[in-house]
């Protein structure tokens, strides 16, 4: 069990934020996007400023699982001013929506440019155990159920005929001329989960999506944890 | 014990007693005992019946504790709410395995006669007694003359099978059979308090009088250890898998997306896949697949020839063998040359399928033919497609139809090929039994099936037979070579 997730069980937590839920995906050797949690309008900007533009604001609270449904994110923030009016808009929302909910901050967060969307998660069967799933991710996910399973642990074949299973497995190969995307990285990926999952069983769900895939590699742009 | 022995044990067991006997021939006690004395089974066997003095003319005996002799295994017929006391007499007899024939438990779902079974397990766990069931047919090996169905064939053979199912588990032996197939040992082990799907896997595996595996399974206790068992299971022997009852995942989506995309999967498909078992989704399917497993080669090719059929019935054939990811290859330029040498009127004629129709009126033989084909490396199997019908008189047609077979049986007798024949098999009623063209067909899939061809209904029955059998000798070889 890594020391993060020994924390967040002895808090007696159930869903992690983003944050948290990055921070072990980071330690278990999935490559993520660079996350800071900001407390106020200036510190967003500040990090913004230092990360980089664009940036992306995301809340973060436990309360809210789907933050893009409840409003609650802005992409490709091109400046401090696009960064402050997403921060005082998100801040908004979440009083107006949801009064009660404990709120952590809003998250400032590096952007992915290029690569394709996909998605990388783990739930419980109740008969054969932890399952890992990857698809195609992006808007579409949950239209087309475009994924594939396999059950814990999974080796390398496993993680390869995964990615091989989607329909929309050509999508990986370079579309409109972009280069394909390196599935070995993906297939690492997929194993580093297995073998987390097998470490961690105290994970009961999780989700990466979107996980950012291009020639060079794959960065996890959101993650979810939920525990027992 | 290790498992192995165990169940080895228990199949080979040198006294039976059948608890429950009786002289009724509608109780499943005597049919118990009927199979027994029928089938020959040479060990000691004890009627034990509380009121009885003989049944089917063998000393019964009240109880087991009165039984002069050891009893290795005991055949369980009585009621459910008797059977805690059994178990008692079975550990003072020095009873090591029992065969809960005994229903109306947890299959029912009724709390009470779910309870009743926890105890039932507890108790037999408690006195090292190993269970069978309950809710189930029991063993069959022929080797041993016991069995669990009457008219079952006695001859021994290399395909083992576990049948969660009862009546499933003896149709499965009968029409397998009519295939050509026989079965090293079977089990058919119902709610599997005890010994389970995992437990007669691992046996099985073990097992040296059997190659391939048939499994029929609804539902596992224990999922996790059935994958690893599966996982390992098919780089050793072909495991295949019938799974009654389709099932959704059943997870209560919490908050992912992963969990709520689960909800609308089957996992049993993901751990078929996974471990790559062959799946069958029909019980035709299922007797297909044994025939095809237990007389071909590990055929690791899908290019495949097919002669016989007319026009239309050829184009079809096609089609399916296509669908199921077969490779219709064309005739290779060398057979085409050499057999347009032999009779130029079939210049341009010759495609794969070979249409058996423009045989007929020419001087060439399918058994050339097919020798052509069977000795030409570009294919890796054949297909004989008999030609059920056609525009011929019996005597003629019946000539034709041999000429494939014969083809077919030299093919296999010579080990030129790996070869299999699709021989219609109409559902017909009784009034048609005794006509010829119907008796021919019969006939002829007796004597395919005799000399070791895998023989099937539909040319589609075998296309997806060979397929999934391909694909798994070609997993299984590179399984070998790493």
């Amino acid at each position: 069990m890594t020391d993060l997730i020994k924390e967040a069980k002895a808090q007696g937590k159930k869903v992690l934020t983003e944050i948290e839920a990055k921070d072990i995906f980071r330690a278990a050797g999935i490559p993520v996007v660079k996350t800071y949690l900001a407390a106020s309008k200036e510190e967003a900007q500040m990090i913004s400023s230092s990360l980089g533009f664009p940036v992306a604001l995301k809340i973060c609270s436990t309360d809210i699982l789907h933050k893009t449904e409840a409003g609650g994110v802005f992409l490709n923030l091109a400046c401090a001013e696009e960064v402050g009016r997403a921060y005082d808009q998100i801040l908004e929302m979440a009083m107006n929506r949801y009064p009660l909910s404990n709120i952590e901050g809003v998250t400032v967060q590096e952007m992915v440019v290029g690569g394709v969307e996909v998605v990388v998660g783990m739930t419980r069967d109740p008969q054969f155990g932890f399952m890992i799933m990857f698809g195609i991710g992006g808007i579409f996910v949950e239209i087309l159920k475009d994924v594939s399973f396999r059950i814990v642990p999974l080796n390398e074949e496993d993680a390869w005929e995964m990615i091989s299973e989607i329909k929309g497995r050509a999508l990986l190969e370079g579309v409109r001329g972009t280069m394909p995307v390196k599935k070995e990285a993906l297939v690492e990926i997929l194993v580093k989960l297995s073998r987390f999952i097998e470490e961690n069983p105290e994970i009961i769900e999780m989700d990466i999506n979107p996980l950012f895939a291009n020639s060079r590699g794959a960065v996890a742009a959101d993650a979810r944890i939920i525990m027992e | 014990m290790k498992i192995t022995k165990t169940i080895d044990d228990i199949f080979h067991p040198r006294s039976i007693a059948v608890v429950g006997a009786s002289q009724n021939p509608r109780s499943q006690g005597y049919q118990y005992l009927r199979f027994l004395l029928d089938y020959g089974y040479r060990g000691a066997i004890y009627p034990v019946n509380l009121t009885a003095m003989d049944i089917l003319g063998i000393l019964s005996y009240p109880s087991l504790k009165e039984i002069p002799g050891n009893v290795d295994y005991v055949i369980c017929c009585i009621n459910a709410a008797l059977v805690r006391g059994l178990l008692e007499e079975c550990f003072l007899k020095k009873v090591k395995a029992v065969h809960l024939f005994t229903a109306q438990l947890s299959e029912t779902g009724d709390q009470k006669a779910c309870l009743l079974e926890e105890e039932i397990k507890k108790d037999a766990q408690k006195l090292g007694i190993r269970l069978i069931g309950p809710n189930c047919m029991g063993i069959y090996n022929p080797r041993e003359r016991i069995a669990f169905n009457h008219d079952l064939c006695m001859e021994p053979g290399s395909v083992g099978a576990i049948v969660q199912s009862g009546g499933l588990a003896g149709e499965i032996v009968r029409l397998a059979a009519l295939r050509g197939v026989r079965f090293s040992k079977v089990v058919s082990y119902g709610n599997a308090v005890d010994l389970n799907e995992t437990d007669f896997l691992e046996y099985f595996l073990w097992d040296k009088e059997t190659k391939v595996i048939l499994v029929y399974i609804e539902g596992t206790r224990n999922g996790r250890k059935l994958f690893k068992v599966l996982r390992r299971a098919a780089k050793i022997k072909p495991v295949i898998i019938l799974k009654g009852g389709r099932s959704r995942a059943g997870i209560k989506s919490v908050a992912s997306h992963t969990a709520s995309m689960a909800g609308s999967i089957d996992t049993w498909q993901v751990v078929f896949r996974q471990t790559k078992v062959v799946q069958a989704n029909t019980l035709n399917e299922l007797i297909d697949l044994a025939a095809a497993f237990y007389f071909l080669p590990p055929i690791t090719g899908k290019r495949v020839g097919i002669v016989g059929g007319g026009g239309g019935k050829s184009v079809l054939a096609s089609d399916e063998y296509e669908e199921a990811g077969l490779e219709v290859i064309p005739i290779p330029e060398d057979i085409v040359k050499f057999l347009e040498s032999k009779n130029p009127k079939i210049t341009g004629w010759l495609c794969n399928p070979i249409d058996a129709s423009i045989l007929a009126t020419l001087n060439l033989k399918s058994v050339d033919i097919l020798r052509c084909m069977a000795e030409s490396p570009e294919f890796d199997l054949l297909s004989v497609n008999t030609s059920e019908d056609s525009l011929f008189p019996g005597d003629l047609w019946v000539e034709f139809i041999e000429g494939d077979a014969n083809g077919c049986m030299m093919v296999r007798k010579e080990g030129l090929k790996p070869i299999v024949a699709v021989v219609g098999n109409p559902e017909i009623g009784v009034s048609q039994t005794a006509n010829w063209r119907w008796q021919t067909l019969s006939r002829l899939r007796e004597q395919l099936t005799g000399e070791g061809v895998p023989v099937f209904s539909s040319p589609g029955r075998a296309a997806v037979a060979i397929s999934k059998l391909v694909d798994y000798y070609q997993y299984w070889k590179e399984a070998g070579d790493e």
